[in-house]
């Protein structure tokens, strides 16, 4: 189910140290990768948000971010790629491609450019 | 009095007056240190090599000078003792031991310690690594004091060594133990104290 949120932010690890963050008020998103020395933050963008809960680019890339009635679990240790949030790109431009966090192998998902993450708590 | 010193995922990092800083989280489990840890196809390493990284980006595992990882190899059992696995790599450092020797990490699977968050280390000037640190089994109130000897991703509260998860009777497996109830496990880390066991650094 496609969702129309409120402010809130979402988290989906793709590996150890990496993944993408989601914002929803003002919506923007924001991939990162790190190690045990630090973190850098390796592509960022303002999205517009559609009616229907469709977070887009200026360049067109959607980022489509549903509720899951069960929690998806592909590491149950680190929660890797898991999470009761799924997001899909959609109409990845090759820059989000080449920039998109590396997916840790054991966590990988049924399906290309869709991530499983959690929201996380209020501030 | 407590301060906020930052959040991670809406979650509090404390400072006390002390200096101490503590938060409450999970218990998972980070192997790294561990000889066994890591390894190629045909060995049976503790956990997924992912979770030590990837090509150009190995935060957890030794590397040669051409970036790839290093084969424990030779006769010398306390330098090699898993021949044929990777090294694995803390961020701690044990003073006295070259690279591609495995004394020069901490064992995951026999010395308990706790793992600071990357942004919680960077937030104060003093020192974590070889800090001491109490963790607090809060259903139970058991406490473990031990050294900070890992840095964790910025964005997870709550890590510890599989000797850590043992002390505490949980599974020590990397793949499937620890605890994910993130309300249960009391961190406080006595950045700039050294801890009984290391020096700071």
């Amino acid at each position: 189910m496609i969702m129309c949120v409120l402010a809130a932010a979402f988290l989906f690890m793709l590996n150890r140290f990496g993944g993408i963050e989601l914002r929803t008020e003002p919506a923007s998103v924001r991939f990162f990768q790190g190690n045990k020395s630090g973190e850098v933050t390796t592509y960022e963008v303002k999205l517009m948000t559609s009616t229907r809960g469709v977070f887009l680019s200026d360049t067109g890339v959607e980022f489509w971010l549903e509720e899951l009635p069960i929690r998806v679990v592909h590491d149950k240790e680190r929660g890797i790629n898991s999470g009761n949030y799924k997001l899909r790109v959609i109409n990845a431009d090759d820059e989000v491609v080449r920039k998109l966090p590396h997916l840790a192998e054991f966590a990988e998902g049924e399906m290309d450019l869709t991530f499983y993450g959690e929201k996380e708590q209020p501030e | 009095m407590s301060k906020v010193l930052l959040k991670v995922g809406g979650v509090p990092v404390y400072q006390d007056a002390d200096g101490s800083v503590h938060y409450v989280g999970e218990l998972t489990i980070d192997a790294d240190g561990c000889p066994h840890a890591y390894g190629p196809e045909g060995t049976e390493p503790l956990d997924y090599l992912a979770n030590a990284g990837y090509p150009g980006n190995w935060w957890g595992v030794v590397t040669t000078s051409q970036g790839v990882p290093y084969v424990q190899k030779g006769s010398d059992a306390k330098k090699a003792p898993w021949p044929g696995y990777y090294l694995s790599t803390t961020a701690y450092l044990v003073a006295g031991y070259e690279k591609y020797d495995a004394r020069r990490y901490v064992d995951s699977e026999f010395v308990p310690f706790a793992v600071v968050p990357g942004g919680v280390r960077m937030s104060i000037p003093e020192k974590f690594m070889g800090c001491k640190v109490i963790v607090t089994d809060m259903k139970t109130d058991k406490e473990l004091e031990c050294a900070c000897c890992d840095v964790g991703p910025s964005s997870h509260l709550g890590e510890a060594s599989m000797a850590a998860a043992e002390y505490f009777g949980l599974n020590p497996d990397p793949k499937v133990g620890g605890s994910s109830d993130r309300s249960r496990w009391h961190y406080r880390f006595f950045a700039g104290v050294a801890s009984k066991e290391y020096p700071l650094q």
